[in-house]
């Protein structure tokens, strides 16, 4: 099958990042989009397989210099086929945390850095799928 | 004076008839009463009868339909009347200020009160417009500020040593009066008319002389000049006298302005320390959204270096197989070509058989699987991923949010701090005070003004006297004998003013130098430093402790205002013109307990007559009263009935 073209999140999903971009956390929602990827990946978390996306942005907008396919190819081996289609997977997941922390008004980037940088929830290179 | 009986009625706390005899052969009644009892309304009951105004704690006159106790009024009665019983120079009098509404209606301002007073003086009636001169005459509302004693002059006092351009004029010009200065003045001001009277009759004698009748006229254009002048002088002191009197209407509100004015002054740097933070807080925000922009690739960098550690790994172990493969190879080519060629290259013999050699390192060769296309493919991985590096983000949000956090705290304080400082300005009627303080200023303005126009005015009259004495001097070598008697008497009134007007500055001086020197003995007495050589007086009576070594002591405590200021009512009750009783509103406040002994020791001498006016926290009957037991005339106690009654009872006499 040819990888996603345009990509979006869940509808849940679309409601944190509008929250997130209300809230004036980030300037844009590509620019939440694009940290929800590297959240999901460093957290080693990723949304289901079936889960129903509502497309909203072309893959040209989100990854100009194709560093997240690259990304996602060489640490998703098993999604290199498909790699903006994890992406999205990706994307979803991370909007989710993003969103419920800002909910719980404890988002503070400076502590997901730390947790990264800690191990907490960094991701072994996956399988994709 | 000397009073012997207060009688009140429904005045402030005391509902229906009170009577407070204060008569006796001892100096001193003592009245206690705890805080909200009625001190202050029994002071101000003796305020309200001689002068007919009663003060509230700022100052401020107070409305009749306030004074009148609460109980009578609600219950219909407005009837409201304080007799005082005195003596003065043995010479009884009776003084009763009595007030009830015009109509039946209750009233609503001062206005809808008929107000009545009477006085009898040696058992005869006084006509209704002798009453105030009487009564000014025997204990002027100007100085009573000295008698009756309420905490009010402390704050006055201090501003003796304030700064002399805006230091209220009212106080110096009290002093003077109880003094007895303005009756020399007075004196001057007789003797000019008296002067001006001759110099017309003089006049009129010469008009027959030309050239008399033409100095004569000169002389009359500048006494009528100077005539115009002293009137004008006169209008002026009497505006400034009025302006000081609004000046010091205007003084608590004033203070209580600056208070505000600080809170205000507080209110808008807490403020713009809030808005500073909120637009320091909003940059911060745009600052790490623009940063959040390109930080996924720092989120990434962890994950990203764990996979780059496994690539470089592999990469390593297949740039290894591709070393030893590569040996190998040249190894088994060796082999090859000495074989193919047959005879050593360097010692020229016949090559040996190598094949078993061969066999073992093609063998060899074969077991390092070495993939060249993995090698390339994982090469290339590195290199990509190496090309995805974050830019520092990191670092920058966390020092953002830091002073996010740092920002968050400052906030609430300087919030908490604001809602406090505003919960006390909402309580002022910061707009009425802001106006008083205008007024104040332009009282203090005008009053400045008023007094360089006195003092210009005094100067312009004092030329024109000197051209009028130079004419006078002309006329009388003009003159024949029919003019010399009235030429000797205009000299002797000259001669008389510039006497009197020397001997206004000589008692100026000289009183200054009397209260300088009783303050300063009373002083001695009084503080238990001994090491204080006494008190220094300024021009307006301002007084200034002196150290053991004669400099100024320049910090005072409250305490410390509080003697120095006994000090000179003390000072100024031995050199008054007029003595009277002092009447004394908790006048211990600010006290020690050794300072409090002292000053009860001084009341008896203070004064012929002296009430106290004290609560509990001030005054200790059984421990306190010792020291001058002999000296007290009566104890009262006031009495606590409900929160709007209180009476009078008899503890001691």
């Amino acid at each position: 099958m040819a990888d996603a073209v345009n990509i979006g999140l869940s509808e849940e999903g679309h409601a944190a990042i509008q929250m997130l971009k209300d809230a004036g956390v980030f300037n844009e929602m590509q620019d939440a989009y694009r940290f929800a990827i590297a959240l999901a990946i460093a957290r080693g978390k990723v949304s289901p397989e079936t889960t129903k996306f509502r497309s909203n942005w072309h893959v040209n907008g989100i990854d100009k210099d194709e560093s997240i396919r690259t990304v996602i190819m060489e640490m998703f081996p098993a999604a290199a086929d498909r790699p903006y289609a994890y992406a999205e997977r990706l994307a979803d997941a991370g909007v989710l945390e993003l969103g419920s922390l800002h909910k719980a008004g404890t988002l503070r980037f400076a502590d997901l850095f730390a947790q990264v940088v800690a191990g907490a929830g960094v991701a072994a290179p996956a399988s994709g799928g | 004076m000397h009073i012997k009986e207060v009688e009140v009625h429904n005045f402030g706390p005391y509902h229906g008839d009170h009577r407070v005899s204060l008569d006796g052969g001892r100096p001193v009644t003592l009245i206690h009463g705890e805080n909200m009892r009625g001190k202050t309304s029994f002071l101000n009951a003796i305020r309200w009868a001689l002068y007919g105004t009663a003060l509230d704690r700022f100052k401020r006159p107070m409305e009749r339909t306030k004074l009148v106790n609460r109980d009578a009024s609600e219950s219909g009665d407005w009837k409201m009347s304080v007799k005082l019983v005195f003596d003065v120079d043995g010479v009884p009098y009776e003084l009763t200020r009595h007030i009830q509404p015009w109509l039946n209606a209750v009233p609503r301002r001062d206005a809808d009160f008929d107000e009545r007073v009477y006085l009898i003086k040696d058992h005869e009636h006084k006509k209704p417009e002798e009453i105030a001169p009487e009564i000014n005459r025997v204990l002027p509302e100007r100085v009573s500020r000295f008698f009756l004693f309420d905490g009010e002059l402390l704050n006055e006092y201090e501003s003796l040593l304030a700064d002399q351009d805006r230091q209220e004029h009212g106080i110096k010009e009290a002093i003077e009066r109880i003094l007895g200065v303005p009756a020399v003045e007075n004196a001057i001001a007789d003797l000019r008319t008296g002067l001006r009277d001759a110099s017309k009759r003089l006049q009129d004698l010469l008009r027959q002389d030309n050239m008399a009748n033409a100095l004569g006229t000169s002389l009359r254009a500048t006494e009528s000049q100077m005539e115009t002048e002293e009137k004008d002088l006169e209008d002026l002191k009497r505006q400034l006298d009025e302006r000081s009197k609004e000046q010091r209407a205007l003084q608590e509100q004033v203070q209580a302005y600056a208070t505000i004015q600080k809170d205000v002054e507080e209110l808008d740097r807490r403020n713009a320390e809030i808005e500073k933070l909120r637009a320091e807080e909003e940059r911060l925000h745009a600052d790490r959204r623009d940063a959040l922009a390109g930080a996924w690739k720092d989120l990434l960098q962890p994950a990203l270096e764990g996979r780059l550690r496994q690539l470089e790994a592999a990469e390593d172990a297949l740039m290894q197989q591709f070393r030893l493969a590569t040996e190998l190879e040249t190894k088994i080519k060796m082999i090859d070509d000495l074989a193919q060629r047959g005879t050593c290259p360097v010692c020229q013999q016949a090559a040996p058989n190598r094949d078993a050699e061969r066999a073992e390192l093609a063998g060899k060769l074969q077991q390092t699987h070495f993939d060249r296309d993995k090698l390339a493919e994982v090469s290339a991985s590195i290199r990509k991923l190496r090309r995805v590096q974050g830019a520092g983000a990191a670092q920058t949000i966390r020092l953002i949010e830091e002073r996010l956090a740092q920002i968050l705290v400052d906030t609430t304080h300087a919030e908490l701090e604001r809602d406090k400082v505003h919960d006390r300005v909402k309580n002022h009627n910061t707009a009425a005070a802001a106006r008083a303080y205008q007024e104040w200023e332009q009282a203090t303005k005008e009053i400045g003004l008023l007094q360089q126009c006195i003092k210009d005015r005094t100067d312009s009259i004092r030329k024109l006297e000197a051209q009028a004495e130079d004419y006078r001097r002309k006329i009388a070598g003009l003159s024949g004998i029919a003019a010399a008697s009235l030429n000797r008497e205009v000299e002797i009134y000259q001669q008389l003013i510039e006497l009197f007007r020397h001997g206004v500055d000589e008692l100026r001086n000289q009183l200054r130098k009397a209260v300088e020197r009783d303050a300063s003995e009373i002083f001695r007495q009084l503080t238990t430093d001994k090491s204080y050589q006494g008190l220094r007086i300024n021009e307006s009576y301002g007084l200034t402790i002196v150290d053991a070594q004669g400099s100024d002591v320049q910090v005072r405590s409250a305490g410390a205002e509080q003697v120095v200021a006994l000090s000179l009512i003390g000072a100024l009750n031995r050199n008054a013109v007029r003595r009277g009783p002092v009447v004394m509103d908790t006048p211990f406040g600010r006290l020690d307990p050794k300072h409090r002994e002292n000053i009860l020791r001084f009341v008896p001498r203070m004064a012929d007559q002296a009430v106290l006016l004290v609560h509990g926290g001030e005054v200790d009957r059984t421990r306190d009263l010792a020291c001058i037991r002999d000296d007290i005339n009566r104890e009262y106690e006031i009495e606590r009935i409900s929160s709007r009654r209180s009476r009078f009872a008899t503890t001691v006499g």
